[in-house]
């Protein structure tokens, strides 16, 4: 018994307490006068009466002792909570290793889920960043069963003109300017915007002003700065406002400046007004990201069902670009969060999970000690500890070592999400706003208190259970024995299940990720290195003075060391791309059918080498060739996806003719010399779709991507490809340099950081259970020694001893398993979003995850009966 | 024994100063004031009792039951830190009112 015990802390009863100081009192007066040589019944009665009225002194104390402890009672719980705290410390600092073990797990269990957490509570539940940001809206066009577009700019006038449910509607579409007015030329990421873009978000620029509605009316060389761009280039300036700065060859007026974080579809350096007055803009040329403001009171399933009214009414109006474009209204959250929602859900069921075989163990862990706790429990039972007294002292217990994990958790969780914000910011939307903030921390000690009481609570009823009160007596060890191993192998095999779930979920995605390695891109990326450069009208002109610049470049490209092939292009592979409509001369489009989507392709345009450096095959004709120049006759590929989808089976489409936009007022005809293989163009799980190449030298543009092949490390090529291009012209920026490689990877990234977080967190479980299963026969053989000492004695075999120990450990663990595949069955249908080309119930996966799991339980029951069985019979006889 | 306020204080005084030679259950302190006061101030022994636990409840002592000389349980008090400083200043007060009230009547 510890010395600090006082019994007065649990012996409630006033009566009893008085009582037995009054009698002692009576028998050492007593005494006294039988020493002075009174006979005892003499000696009895002088005592008594020396104390004066005992019946009435005994009632009064009673009585005020019973008020007393009434009034003392919460005084008294706080102090006996303290009290209790301390004995837990005391506790803990002597089982060191038990409370290392525990302590660890929890961190390990509440860290993960205080990180995860953290990105729900920022991502999905927080409101964004603009005042009463619940009103604003996205606003996208729709192709019935494809899925949505953006917008052209005349149905973007229409529905702004149209709709009532909005005090603004908005629009924006990315632009790249070279800014040189620094040391070097950088190309800037911009954005051109209505001039009600800000009105709209509203938020207002820190400095200047905002756009105004004249500015979308014809060309306008204003610019508004981010906060960031600002302060990077200008030093926050203050004065900044009304000098220019040269943007693409042109002086741009500086009218205004953003406040810091403000962050809208990316970061951006400059936004400068969109024309919305063009004439000649085409309803299926879509490009415009529209969104809006909508009126206070209107909610966005009216502003949908509107919208819906003002598309359907187009269509009727224009068929022929309009017949099948319909609209969908969504919240601006919903549409930044959607994506991200299957996999952050996911994360928090798996990371519940964890935390539930961690509190498992920890239970397992209280359990083992229990053993060597009887005795105590039992001692304190027996002075009149009141069975809830002693269980809240071992709640307690339970409570410290979760809020000690939880904190140490916390700060697993800080790292984790900071490790997380440096690989790569992109993956998730809003991530600079993920923090650990005071939610976080609440969550995480309200995690810690119920983990805690939640493992604690089984083992501290079971420890004070009648049955221990036998422990008190030596030898009569594990009485409790049969109870609790039986509990503990509930908990073995509710671990086991709970790590078989977790384990089929990362098998799952480990499997689409393999899956998706092994899509065929179209194109090799191997030795490619890539970058953009722009050449912008004010030093170049007319578009049609660019096909010579493409030529000297590529020309100084080739002759670098190395160099196997260069080419230039609108586009590469996992970029963005247009879209465009188009027909075939004297061929009739398929039926429209509504589930493969609008009938257009993905438009490349290339120089002649494009085919040779990104290793796209070509299955039939020829590729772009240089004598496909301005003049000579027009020529186009296309790819074998359009051959399947749009030309009629048995018909050669080498010669056909096709033309974009209206065929009635074609600006002429591009005849077909060649197919080309399907190239992955938005991203490996993309489903296939028709793509065209024309020659670039035909259709030049400002913006284009420059690839240079070779059989070394292409970065290497990095100084030698940007003095080329500084030789052709020293304000061009080399800018979004990299390997086609790195391309390839980021659009994977997403599907990898999915399978690392959950591979994490399936090991977690995975070793956690199998912890578990060792520490219950661990435990287990260490009860039993004395009757393996017997066993072996009679003759039992090694053999036969390991069986027995190995089968009571396999036993739960099969049962776990099977329960894990039934729940995992019904769970991984949760995750369908996430996988690529397997079924959530993938037979493989399951059977392989049960054969380890199984095996796993094997090694782990395996260790503790060898030992069992290398205990000599004579030792194990005299183990007690 | 009287009941007068006058007592109670004196009794509650001589208690905390039993308790100044350490821990003490009830039958050794009323033996202590009896044999140091001697004759003068008889105690019914049990008036003791009410006394100890109301200094216990104003947190001037402290309570536990432990093994005493003869191998019983018994219920010992001690001094708290908040027992030893009060007995100082009741100490104090206690002379200046016993001087003056010895003046007053020495004057008569």
């Amino acid at each position: 018994m510890k010395k600090s015990f006082r019994l007065t802390d649990v012996v409630p009863n006033a009566r009893k307490d008085v009582d037995d100081e009054l009698a002692f009192h009576l028998e050492m007066r007593t005494k006294e006068f039988m020493e002075q040589g009174l006979p005892a019944d003499e000696a009895r009665q002088r005592a008594r009466e020396s104390f004066g009225d005992v019946q009435r002194i005994v009632g009064d104390l009673r009585h005020e002792r019973a008020e007393r402890n009434s009034e003392r009672g919460r005084r008294d719980w706080w102090i006996g909570l303290q009290s209790d705290i301390r004995y837990a410390f005391r506790s803990l600092r002597k089982n060191r290793a038990f409370a290392a073990a525990a302590i660890a797990t929890l961190a390990l269990g509440i860290g993960a889920n205080s990180a995860i957490f953290s990105i729900v509570n920022n991502v999905l539940l927080r409101p964004l960043p603009f005042p009463t940001s619940e009103r604003l809206a996205v606003l996208w066009g729709k192709y019935p069963n494809y899925g949505r577009a953006n917008l052209s700019l005349p149905d973007f006038r229409d529905w702004r003109d149209q709709a009532r449910s909005f005090e603004h509607v908005a629009a924006r579409h990315s632009v790249a300017f070279n800014f040189t007015g620094g040391e070097e030329p950088v190309q800037l990421r911009g954005d051109r915007v209505t001039a009600n873009f800000f009105a709209a978000l509203g938020v207002q620029p820190m400095l200047g002003r905002a756009f105004r509605p004249e500015e979308e009316v014809g060309e306008h060389l204003v610019v508004i700065l981010s906060h960031g761009f600002w302060q990077r280039q200008f030093g926050g300036d203050a004065g900044i406002v009304g000098s220019t700065v040269p943007l693409s060859g042109r002086p741009y007026t500086v009218v205004g400046v953003m406040p810091p974080h403000f962050r809208f579809a990316g970061d951006k350096d400059v936004w400068s007004p969109a024309r919305t007055d063009t004439p000649t803009a085409h309803r299926r040329s879509e490009y415009l990201d529209a969104f809006g403001r909508l009126k206070p009171g209107v909610s966005i399933e009216q502003a949908d069902t509107e919208i819906a009214t003002i598309a359907q009414r187009l269509s009727v109006q224009y068929p022929g670009t309009n017949a099948n474009f319909q609209s969908e209204v969504v919240s601006l959250h919903e549409d930044t969060v959607a994506d991200v929602r299957p996999a952050l859900l996911v994360f928090t069921g798996a990371v519940g999970l964890v935390l539930l075989i961690a509190c498992a163990n920890v239970a397992n862990l209280l359990l083992a000690r229990a053993a060597a706790r009887e005795r105590e429990i039992a001692v304190r039972s027996a002075l009149g500890a009141s069975r809830g007294r002693l269980v809240r002292q071992l709640l307690t217990e339970s409570v410290l070592i979760s809020v000690i994990g939880g904190g140490l958790g916390l700060l697993l969780a800080v790292w984790g999400i900071g490790a997380l914000r440096s690989t790569n910011t992109s993956l998730l939307p809003r991530i600079g706003e993920v923090r650990v903030d005071l939610a976080v921390m609440g969550f995480s000690l309200l995690l810690s208190l119920v983990t805690g009481l939640l493992f604690g609570l089984a083992p501290a009823l079971r420890m004070v259970s009648n049955r221990l009160h036998d422990s008190i007596k030596e030898g009569a060890r594990g009485a409790a024995g049969g109870a609790v191993t039986r509990f503990r192998n509930s908990l073995v095999l509710a671990e086991v299940a709970l790590a078989v779930v977790l384990l089929v979920g990362a098998g799952l995605l480990i499997r689409s990720f393999e899956k998706l390695n092994r899509v065929d891109p179209g194109f090799d990326p191997r030795g490619v290195l890539t970058y953009q450069a722009g050449f912008p009208a004010a030093r170049y002109g007319q578009t049609s003075a660019l096909p010579a610049v493409y030529d000297q470049l590529m020309e100084r490209t080739r002759v670098i060391p190395g160099v196997r092939g260069v080419a230039v292009s609108n586009t590469l592979p996992t970029l963005g791309i247009g879209y465009a409509s188009f027909a075939i001369e004297n061929v009739p489009f398929p039926a429209s059918d509504p589930n493969t989507g609008p009938i257009d392709v993905q438009p490349y345009t290339v120089s002649p080498d494009y085919f040779k450096v990104m290793g796209i095959r070509l299955t039939q004709g020829r590729g772009i060739e240089s004598r496909d120049v301005d003049g000579a006759g027009d020529v186009a590929v296309i790819n074998t996806e359009m051959v399947r989808r749009f030309i009629p089976a048995g018909r050669n489409p080498i010669g056909m003719r096709v033309t974009f936009g209206n065929p009635a007022d074609t600006a002429g005809w591009w005849t077909i010399v060649g197919v080309a293989d399907v190239v992955a163009q938005q991203g490996l799980a993309a489903k296939p779709y028709a793509q065209i190449y024309l020659p670039i030298a035909q259709a030049p543009r400002r913006s284009v991507y420059v690839t240079v092949k070779t059989d070394g490390d292409p970065m290497a090529l990095v100084p030698s490809v940007r003095q080329a291009l500084r030789s052709v012209d020293s304000e061009v920026p080399l800018s979004d340099v990299a390997t086609m490689t790195e391309r390839l990877s980021t659009d994977i990234a997403a599907t990898r950081v999915s399978v690392t977080v959950l591979s994490i967190f399936a090991a977690l479980a995975m070793v956690l259970a199998a912890i578990g299963i060792y520490g219950v026969l661990a435990y287990a053989v260490a009860q039993r020694t004395r009757e393996i000492g017997i066993r072996m004695a009679l003759g039992a075999s090694a053999g036969v001893v390991r069986r027995l120990i190995v089968r009571q450990g396999m036993t739960p663990a099969i049962i776990g398993v099977a329960v894990g595949l039934a729940g995992a069955f019904y769970l991984t249908r949760l995750m369908e979003k996430l996988l690529f080309g397997v079924a959530p119930s993938d037979p493989a996966t399951f059977a392989m995850v049960a054969i380890f799991l199984a095996m796993v339980a094997f090694l782990a029951s395996f260790v503790p009966a060898r030992r069992a069985t290398r205990v000599a019979p004579t030792e194990a006889l005299r183990y007690d | 024994m009287a009941g007068s306020d006058l007592f109670t204080g004196t009794l509650d005084l001589l208690i905390l100063k039993a308790l100044t030679w350490g821990p003490s259950h009830g039958y050794a302190i009323g033996r202590w004031i009896r044999e140091t006061t001697g004759d003068v101030l008889v105690v019914q022994e049990g008036a003791l009792y009410p006394a100890l636990h109301r200094l216990e409840r104003k947190g001037l002592l402290s309570e536990e039951w432990r093994e005493s000389e003869t191998g019983r349980q018994a219920k010992y008090y001690s001094l708290t830190p908040r027992g030893r400083g009060y007995l100082r200043t009741e100490r104090k007060r206690w002379e200046q009112f016993s001087g003056a009230v010895a003046r007053a009547l020495a004057i008569a």
